[in-house]
């Protein structure tokens, strides 16, 4: 490469432990390298292919979330900024009713909807996925079964449950009336005791099969001699799975409990598609999302909104998420690290 | 029963065009005393000063406020009209008229609905709470009032 030996002589010599180009980088930098170094070359291509996506992440996550911090800072009035107020709209959020009230509301069911999925969805997925690792008979039927939901619309998976636990012809109250059950028949999601809990079971039936296939695929790659030497030792299946699986499984468990916390604290379509903008009924199903929702876009009733404090609302999520999730993230990898 | 207004009738009929209803106030205190409904006024009809076709627009406002849109209104649509001398055929809307002799203006809607929070958002959801036997009706009242009195000058402190 006689352009980049040239430009490198006359920028002096190369550091010795700089990384060899990859052959690609290489081969493709030649035609355009005259003039620079091999490394800068490199860098050149680097930006190229990074450029894409970093403009477009900038453009649709960075700039909204640092849009949503100014505008919280700000009075609003409709969709006109006003003058600047501080932290006016977070004091507002915290200590005036009804802001203050629905705030504390909607996280504590933020934290239901968390540990519900984590026991309903991740806990069964975890025991589907050990069954599915056995190979029984049908195991790749039942695997793309389990999945199947995961790919259905947002959309359909609430219009559908919302038919199903209709309170007059829904099917789960008439199978619970066919088996004798009618007794426990209810309105699911018309009774403030049982919304939630069924929304986010609704939502553990349509994701479950993702984290099927990501503790499946956890199982699986555990190697084969791991298993077969606990085995000669005498081990039973139970002290197989406990002792040699569910530790080589730490890193797969690590993914599914952040994305499960990261979901179940930005939840905002099924409640919104099912029990709409209100979080009815009587704020049983209302979250984080529904919450920043209504404030910032308004309310059915009348469409008045409230900019300043909606985006304080973002901005508290923004915060709660990095935050508890850069620590859980330390945390997990940790475990992992002593697990292994 | 279903609560609602004499906005359903229409869309009610659009769903079923055969279904069987009727209409009522909401009972009195005590028996023999009028029950009294609430009106509003919930949809207005406006032109915007810059449009480039002015002329067509106020020719078309015009048609809103005439005799010929009020009856089309009335009979497609099954509201009230707020032009005089359209006849009212539908049974259940000529109920629903006779009760509006005895109006007074939704508090809610003409009084509580132009800051956050609304009125209407939280008497909404307060409701829920008590049709699901979890507040009182004076609770109901309590947190309407409270709620409102972040903005309502003459709640505060109440």
């Amino acid at each position: 490469m006689p352009g980049s030996n040239r430009s490198a002589a006359g920028s002096g010599p190369r550091r010795a432990e700089a990384p060899p180009p990859s052959v690609a980088l290489t081969r493709f930098a030649r035609p355009r390298s005259r003039g620079l170094t091999r490394r800068g070359s490199q860098r050149l291509w680097l930006v190229i292919f990074l450029a894409p996506a970093t403009a477009l992440f900038a453009l649709f996550t960075t700039y909204p979330i640092v849009s949503a911090l100014v505008y919280s800072l700000y009075r609003w009035e409709g969709i006109g900024r006003r003058e600047l107020v501080g932290l006016e709209n977070f004091v507002r959020l915290f200590t005036t009713f009804p802001y203050s009230q629905l705030l504390l509301n909607a996280f504590w069911h933020n934290v239901v909807v968390f540990v519900v999925t984590m026991l309903a969805q991740n806990v069964v997925a975890l025991g589907l996925a050990l069954l599915l690792a056995r190979g029984p008979w049908g195991a790749k039927v039942y695997r793309v079964i389990f999945f199947l939901p995961v790919t259905l619309s947002l959309i359909i998976v609430g219009f559908l449950w919302a038919l199903f636990l209709n309170p007059v012809f829904g099917i789960v109250n008439q199978l619970l009336a066919t088996l004798g059950l009618a007794a426990l028949a209810r309105p699911w999601l018309g009774d403030t005791h049982t919304a939630l809990v069924t929304l986010t079971l609704v939502n553990a039936w349509r994701w479950l099969g993702f984290p099927t296939i990501v503790f499946l695929a956890g199982i699986n790659a555990v190697p084969d001699e791991y298993l077969e030497a606990a085995r000669l030792d005498g081990a039973t299946e139970w002290q197989v799975t406990r002792h040699v699986v569910f530790p080589l499984l730490a890193s797969a468990v690590t993914i599914i409990v952040l994305l499960t916390f990261i979901g179940s604290f930005n939840w905002f379509e099924l409640p919104y598609i099912v029990q709409g903008v209100s979080g009815g009924p009587n704020r049983s199903t209302d979250v984080l999302g529904l919450f920043f929702y209504r404030m910032a876009f308004g309310e059915v009733d009348t469409g008045l909104q409230d900019i300043g404090v909606g985006s304080a609302i973002a901005v508290l999520m923004f915060i709660l998420l990095v935050t508890v999730s850069v620590f859980a993230a330390g945390w997990l990898r940790r475990r992992e690290v002593e697990l292994a | 029963m279903f609560m609602g207004g004499s906005w359903e009738i229409g869309f009610f009929k659009a769903q079923n065009k055969d279904l069987d209803f009727d209409v009522f106030a909401t009972p009195p205190l005590r028996g023999g005393q009028v029950p009294w409904v609430s009106s509003f006024n919930d949809g207005n009809y406006g032109i915007n000063a810059r449009t480039p076709s002015l002329d067509a627009a106020l020719k078309f406002i015009r048609f809103t406020a005439t005799r010929e849109f009020g009856q089309m209104f009335t009979d497609m649509l099954a509201q009230t009209s707020a032009v005089p001398g359209v006849v009212i055929t539908d049974p259940i809307l000529k109920h629903v008229q006779e009760m509006n002799r005895k109006a007074t203006p939704y508090m809610m809607l003409v009084g509580f609905r132009w800051q956050a929070p609304t009125g209407s958002t939280l008497l909404q959801s307060a409701l829920q709470g008590m049709m699901a036997g979890q507040m009182t009706p004076e609770q109901v009242g309590d947190e309407v009032t409270r709620g409102l009195s972040a903005w309502f000058e003459p709640f505060r402190g109440r």
